[in-house]
């Protein structure tokens, strides 16, 4: 079953959709300007990739809603669907740091375009729509949607540019990626691609664009800014996406690199590539996109992959604008041209790297492509580890507290749960067993704690002059990549929301993608909800460890499944586990929003390793942008 | 008085190019099996908590909580190797056992016997290793532990420039040695002797075992209370440590500089009156004038004051380091030997 | 002890003091002002603190101090607590 791209939309510095974007970037236009939008004079750096004509809305809320739907609408249009009750929309952002819950901007882009499926939010910061266009592809595999709209949003405001520029990041010139001129410059837009099997396009006589041939994730366990510098982390996630595109490295043509052109970044992404394409990296183009679109943020994944989609539909490479004098130790082909080079270019692979150490890489392919056989049967999951937050001193007393410093309450929690979980699981914290585990959170807002401190640190000190730390706990996923630095897990990651138990939502999502893939094999799924200062803490966060074996399990996910509404996902789960209404036991416990139902995930696990045999349904309260559900029961039915 | 002309050439070479010295009084301990980790946490005054490839500094004190060993305790996949200057291996892998009875599941090897220990230290020693041992090393973090082949590379210096421990297999030693002085050519490579490395510890107030650290002074009076954990209450020389946390101690070491050559054990007197002695003292090309590390009391323990008197020669005291680094300036990410003229107009 | 010398003494622990507990309370470190030595490295080894804390040590040193740095004035004041104490002590006295 291939998953094919039937439809592109985008919006930003360089034009308001794919054709106007794709005649600037083949005229060798750049969207980089000094921006006009709000006050740079405190800031030594002038410039943005502003969207044009983006200036003049209320509010950031609706100038994202604009640039969102702007974007999504013509995805929809070019893949001309009709029925759009049977789209789902995954929609990456980054934009925490305006308070909100992260799934907003999702939930109205999906009303206001009349989307009836799942909505899910993905926000892993700088590479939060390459995540999303990945579980997108997911849920096309899994049949859990017919169409999916996969992308990313975020706007440039003047608070994420202070902070930036606060952690020296931003280059004083155009930013120009591998290049002796260091830094980057932000930008801003949207862009989505309509994700179906090719089956449904030839149902419907819709011609594709490429293949979505596969997806890679990986955590760098490093800092919460900076990339690992020997590029093992970002290696990781490249290889994972190879192997899920049962491709050998040299069959890539092209690579769109994040190529932010800051130090770090620009080493470490070298490094990786090397390490995963070896003698072919000398040959392979390699190019940044930012050169021209700016950073974009939660919508560079998405926008970039739009880019080189349009690439290979015209058969060349686009360029890294700005390359007078390329920075040692770079690639030996930045493309380094005023304008896209002819190049052929049959496979092509999209990299992003996040603030946390996430990392994702994507792979597309042009022209038919021999299926190579999937996985025909999940392998079954077990639960082998829980944990909660119930034990405040347990964090405390698993790492040194030299190592806490700087963590805030949200993070702190879900540390605490993790730990946890992990004890509980019999694992040595940052083993080597830990480095094949992963994280996924479900979480749906920053810190409020961390946001308050924010916003007082530019109150008391201005602008120019904010909390560097404060602000790298304004992306959503710094928890996640905390916990991922604690405890040296470097598997695949993310952080999303679905509103109310997002939890749920990622325990399904992690129990797909270890029973459907084979490069991992454990994932702590989890999700956090820090309380407000009068509540206890007792429930804030909890953890499972999921893991995929081919043996029984004392504890079985014996069925999930996900999907628009309650009843389905419920039904769903119930189908899958062979299992009726009435043989089943609801385990519901309430708590806070993200996490109330994996509460009810370790009630229950905690009562099947007590002897109830379950099984236990748990699903989720119907109101969040999708609906979960899962079944848990003692070993497993043969 | 001053230096002679090797040890000079080597010193200046390791302040402003690169610099390369064998480093057989280097130890180098393996630990492998479950147990490792947990047992070097249970000795050593620091919190451990190793990422994989992350190195931390720390010291092994005996039970007057006096430094035996000055040591990194690394991690590399789940090896742990403890590397520093002090008791051989395997004197402290005998300690180590002895002060952790319960925990038996690791065994420990001397990498001594199977490898040679290569140091490179200056402003480009990372251009020079990149090119010898390999571009990875751009991507080592300070403080971080590289595995390549049977080739370990440690990077961690005490002189204040980018530095690595090269642990080479004993018979490649003298490859390398070859193709180090073959490539350091291009870098104005030099050997530098005990004497250049010993001056550049001093002068970036590094701990040093055999100056400052023979004299039975604790991590409280030599100013490396940094390596001590604030949260672990058991550990070897523990004891002790809280007993003069808990009476106070009245001397501590600081940096001074003179005009004159001064020897350890003379007296430092202040305004008449005694108020310490010198540990250890050298010439330093850089400043044309000596430098030194002093045992003052209390007051007068302080960084820039003028006040001193060694007989009948002033002295001062000075914040350390006394030098400024060229290793501060220079990025890999920019700069380079070869460009070093256009890099620094 | 003369009188001159006594006032120097004490205006480096008082300032030894301020800068030491600026530094704990605003890079919340977990150590005391007694338990950080004046020469301990505040960057890669000894404090390990990284380019992020750096950014905050300059901004705090504005507010408390009101000392403005640049970036290469900045890598070599920002070396140990002594050395930001000799850098207050140097801008006090202009």
């Amino acid at each position: 079953m291939k998953v094919v791209v039937t439809g592109l939309g985008a919006l930003c510095a360089l034009g308001e959709n794919v054709e106007t974007l794709w005649a600037a970037i083949e005229r060798g236009d750049s969207g980089i300007a000094p921006i006009r939008r709000f006050d740079i004079a405190p800031f030594e750096t002038k410039l943005g990739a502003m969207v044009p004509l983006g200036d003049d809305y209320e509010d950031e809320e609706r100038r994202l809603l604009a640039y969102g739907c702007t974007a999504a609408s013509e995805a929809l249009k070019r893949a001309a669907i009709v029925n759009r009750s049977q789209v789902a929309l995954v929609l990456g952002t980054c934009n925490g740091s305006l308070g909100k819950e992260i799934h907003a901007g999702s939930i109205d882009i999906a009303r206001v375009l009349k989307l009836g499926g799942p909505v899910i939010t993905l926000s892993t910061a700088c590479a939060s729509s390459a995540h999303a266009i990945g579980f997108a592809a997911d849920l096309v595999r899994r049949g859990i949607a017919r169409f999916v709209l996969a992308g990313g949003v975020d706007i440039l405001c003047q608070d994420v540019f202070a902070g930036f520029h606060s952690l020296g990041l931003l280059a004083q010139g155009p930013c120009a990626p591998f290049s002796i001129h260091l830094g980057t410059t932000l930008g801003e837009g949207a862009a989505f691609m309509l994700l179906e099997t090719e089956q449904s396009a030839e149902a419907r006589g819709v011609g594709p664009l490429v293949e979505f041939l596969g997806y890679g994730l990986s955590a760098d366990a490093f800092h919460d800014t900076k990339p690992e510098p020997s590029g093992m982390g970002m290696a990781r996630a490249l290889a994972a996406a190879l192997q899920d595109a049962c491709l050998e490295p040299k069959a890539i043509d092209y690579l769109n690199a994040h190529g932010t052109g800051t130090a770090a970044n620009d080493a470490a992404e070298w490094r990786a590539i090397q390490r995963v394409f070896g003698e072919h990296a000398k040959q392979l183009p390699v190019s940044s996109s930012k050169s021209f679109l700016g950073h974009a943020q939660g919508a560079a994944g998405a926008l970039e992959a739009v880019v080189t989609l349009m690439a290979m539909a015209h058969q060349v490479v686009p360029p890294t604008l700005h390359l007078t004098e390329r920075r040692p130790y770079s690639p030996v082909d930045p493309v380094a041209a005023p304008k896209p080079r002819p190049h052929v270019v049959r496979q092509a692979m999209c990299t992003n790297a996040a603030f946390g150490g996430a990392n994702a890489a994507l792979v597309f392919a042009r022209g038919t492509k021999e299926s190579r056989p999937r996985r025909a049967e999940p392998r079954p999951i077990g639960l082998s580890g829980v944990g909660m937050v119930h034990d405040w001193e347990k964090l405390n007393q698993c790492v040194p507290l030299t190592e806490l410093r700087g963590l805030d309450a949200t993070a702190r929690l879900l540390a605490s749960a993790v730990t946890t979980a992990l004890v509980d699981a019999k694992l040595r914290l940052r083993s080597k067993d830990c480095e094949e585990i992963g994280l996924f959170v479900g979480q749906t807002r920053v810190s409020p704690e961390s946001y308050k401190a924010f916003g007082k640190s530019i109150h008391e000190r201005g602008l120019a002059h904010l909390s560097a730390p404060a602000f790298t706990r304004m992306v959503v996923n710094n928890a996640t990549g905390v916990c991922c630095r604690l405890f040296g897990l470097k598997g695949p990651t993310a952080t999303l929301s679905t509103g109310p138990d997002s939890g749920l939502t990622a325990l399904v999502l992690g129990a797909d993608h270890i029973a459907w893939r084979d490069d991992v094999s454990r994932l702590l799924t989890a999700a956090v909800d820090e309380p407000g200062p009068s509540d206890s803490h007792n429930n804030a966060a909890a953890c499972l460890l999921l893991e995929a074996q081919n043996d029984a399990a004392p504890v079985s996910l014996a069925a999930w499944a996900l999907a628009a509404d309650r009843e389905t996902a419920v039904a769903q789960a119930l189908a899958r586990a062979r299992r009726n209404r009435e043989e089943v036991t609801p385990m519901v416990v309430s708590g806070p929003p993200a996490s109330a139902p994996l509460l009810a995930v370790v009630a229950a696990t905690n009562a099947i390793r007590r002897g109830e045999p379950g099984p236990f349904l748990i699903s989720d309260c119907g109101e969040g942008s999708a609906s979960a559900a899962i079944i848990l029961e003692a070993g497993s039915r043969r | 008085m001053s230096l002679t002309s090797e040890t000079e050439a080597g010193y200046r070479a390791l302040r402003n190019s690169v610099a390369v010295a064998q480093e057989p009084e280097l130890r180098c301990l393996r630990l492998i099996g479950d147990g490792a980790f947990e047992a070097l946490d249970a000795v050593c005054p620091r919190d451990l908590f190793l990422q994989d490839g992350q190195m931390k500094h720390t010291l092994l004190l005996d039970d007057e909580g006096v430094p035996f060993a000055d040591v990194y305790v690394c991690r590399e996949g789940e090896n742990a190797y403890v590397l520093g200057y002090g008791s051989p291996a395997d004197v402290i892998a005998t300690w180590i056992r002895q002060h952790v009875p319960g925990i038996t599941d690791f065994s420990a090897a001397d990498l001594s016997e199977s490898h040679r220990s290569l140091a490179l230290d200056g402003p480009y020693a990372w251009e020079l290793c990149a090119e010898v041992f390999g571009p990875d090393i751009l991507g080592l973090p300070y403080l971080g532990v590289l595995v390549l082949g049977e080739t370990l590379v440690f990077r961690a210096g005490r002189t204040g420039e980018y530095g690595y421990h090269v642990l080479v297999p004993s018979d490649e030693e003298s490859a390398w040695i070859e193709k180090l002085n073959t490539t350091g050519k291009d870098f104005e490579l030099a050997w530098a002797d005990a004497a250049a490395r010993d001056q550049c510890v001093l002068e970036n107030f590094f701990f040093d075992l055999n100056r400052e650290g023979s004299f039975g002074l604790t991590p409280l009076e030599l100013q490396l209370q940094w390596r001590l954990s604030t949260q672990k209450t058991e550990y070897p020389g523990a004891a002790a440590i809280r007993a003069l946390r808990q009476s106070g101690w009245n001397r501590r070491l600081t940096c001074f500089i003179t005009s004159e050559p001064v020897q350890a054990d003379e007296e430092i007197t202040c305004e008449e009156e005694p108020v310490g002695s010198v540990l250890a003292a050298g010439y330093s090309p850089l400043r044309n004038e000596y430098v030194g590390k002093a045992l003052l009391n209390r007051p007068y323990w302080h960084a820039g004051l003028n006040a001193f008197r060694v007989g009948h020669q002033p002295l001062k005291t000075i914040a350390a380091p006394a030098v400024k680094n060229l290793s501060l300036e220079v990025s890999p990410y920019r700069h380079s030997f070869h460009t070093r003229a256009e890099d620094f107009k | 002890m003369s009188p001159e010398l006594k006032e120097q003494i004490e205006q480096r622990e008082r300032v030894f003091k301020r800068v030491a507990e600026l530094l704990i309370s605003a890079l919340k470190l977990d150590r005391t002002s007694e338990e950080i030595d004046p020469d301990t490295p505040l960057f890669g080894t000894g404090l390990g603190l990284d380019s992020v804390d750096a950014v905050e040590i300059i901004v705090a040193l504005e507010s408390e101090f009101g000392i403005s740095l640049d970036e290469s004035e900045g890598r070599l004041a920002l070396r140990t607590i002594n050395s930001l104490v000799d850098l207050v002590l140097s801008r006090e006295e202009k």
